[in-house]
C-alpha cells in the first residue's frame, strides 16, 4: 500500500525524505547563521541531488517557501528562485564526480559568484549600474564565502557522502 | 595507468587554476572601483522622516569614513537594529520601529536623494553629504 504512487508520482517515502531534506537544510543554515556567509546550505545541495537526484526539484522549491515565510519578501525572494536552482543544475551535471577537491573548487566558484548572480535582479529593478555596484560592494562577502566553501567542502565532503550514500541507497 | 591519473588530475588543476584567476580578479576589481572614502572633517546633514510624516534634520561635522559610524556620533540620534551578513539591518530610528514582518515597513537609506546602495556600514560619507532615514512601507501605493 505504502508502494502506490500518490500525487505528481510521488511515494509516501519520497515526500517524507524531502520533508527530510528540506529540515536538513533549515537545521544547517540556522546552526550557522551567527558567521556571516559561512553556510554549509551549497554542500548538503550538492550532495542530495548527487544521491537523490530528480528529488532535489521539489526540495529547492520547498526549502524557498519556508525561507519567504521566515523572512518575507524582497529583491532576495527572486534571486533565491535561480540561485539554488542553478547550484543544484552544475551539482547534476557533475553528479559521478567524487573528489573532495574538485567539489571544493565547485563550492569555492559558486560562493565568489554568489553576490554576481544575486545582482542580476537588480538589472530589472532598478538599473545596471545598481546592479554593479551592489555586486562590487559585496566582493568582500564573496571572498569569504568562496573561502568557506572551499575549506567546508575539502574536510566534509567525502564523510557526508559516505553518508547519504548508505542513506539513498536505504530509501 | 599513470597517463589516466594525470588526465585525471587534469581538470582538477584547470579548475583550482580558474578559482585562483577568480579569485585574484574580483579583489582586483574590488580594489579599484570600490565606494571611495574620504577621511578629515565633513560637514552632513541627516534628515529622519517618521511614519507620520514629521521630520528632525541634524547637521553633524565627522571624520567617519562610513555612515553608521557618523549616525552613531550625532548626538539625539539613535539608531538600532541587528547585525546581519551585510552589517547593521536598521529597524529602529529614535524609539520608531519599523516592523517589516508585522506591515511590510522599513527604514529606508538616501544618499544624496538617490536610494543608498550600500548598507550604513559601507556607505561612504564625503563632505556635504545629504542623507535621509526614511520610515516606508514595502508595497506602498
Amino acid at each position: 500500500m505504502l508502494n502506490k504512487k500518490s500525487i505528481a508520482g510521488l511515494r509516501i517515502n519520497d515526500i517524507v525524505l524531502i520533508a527530510l531534506m528540506v529540515a536538513t537544510l533549515e537545521a544547517v543554515k540556522i546552526a550557522l547563521a551567527f558567521l556571516p556567509n559561512v553556510e554549509l546550505v551549497t554542500l548538503i545541495i550538492v550532495l542530495f541531488t548527487r544521491h537523490f537526484k530528480g528529488k532535489i526539484i521539489y526540495v529547492i522549491p520547498v526549502f524557498v517557501l519556508l525561507e519567504y515565510l521566515q523572512w518575507g519578501f524582497g529583491p532576495w525572494t527572486i534571486m533565491y528562485c535561480y540561485i539554488w536552482p542553478f547550484l543544484a543544475l552544475i551539482a547534476y551535471i557533475f553528479r559521478e564526480n567524487n573528489s573532495p577537491f574538485f567539489w571544493a573548487v565547485v563550492t569555492g566558484i559558486y560562493g565568489l559568484i554568489f553576490g554576481m548572480l544575486c545582482s542580476l535582479v537588480y538589472i530589472f529593478t532598478d538599473s545596471v549600474s545598481m546592479a554593479v555596484s551592489w555586486w562590487i560592494s559585496g566582493i568582500p562577502f564573496d571572498l569569504i564565502h568562496c573561502g568557506s566553501n572551499f575549506i567546508l567542502a575539502l574536510i566534509l565532503f567525502k564523510p557526508l557522502d559516505k553518508v547519504f550514500y548508505r542513506k539513498s541507497g536505504f530509501i | 595507468m599513470n597517463n589516466t591519473k594525470q588526465s585525471n588530475k587534469k581538470p582538477l588543476i584547470i579548475g583550482a587554476a580558474i578559482l585562483v584567476v577568480l579569485i585574484a580578479v574580483f579583489g582586483t576589481v574590488y580594489f579599484f572601483f570600490r565606494p571611495k572614502t574620504v577621511s578629515g572633517e565633513k560637514s552632513i546633514s541627516v534628515e529622519v522622516v517618521y511614519n507620520t510624516g514629521a521630520s528632525t534634520v541634524y547637521s553633524h561635522n565627522t571624520d567617519a569614513e562610513y555612515l553608521r559610524q557618523a549616525l552613531e556620533e550625532i548626538e539625539g540620534l539613535t539608531i538600532e537594529g541587528e547585525e546581519s551578513e551585510y552589517g547593521l539591518y536598521v529597524k529602529t530610528v529614535n524609539g520608531v520601529t519599523a516592523d517589516y514582518e508585522k506591515d511590510g515597513a522599513y527604514w529606508a537609506f538616501y544618499t544624496n536623494g538617490e536610494y543608498s546602495q550600500n548598507g550604513i556600514d559601507s556607505e561612504p560619507v564625503h563632505d556635504n553629504d545629504s542623507f535621509s532615514i526614511k520610515y516606508e512601507k514595502a508595497n506602498a501605493e
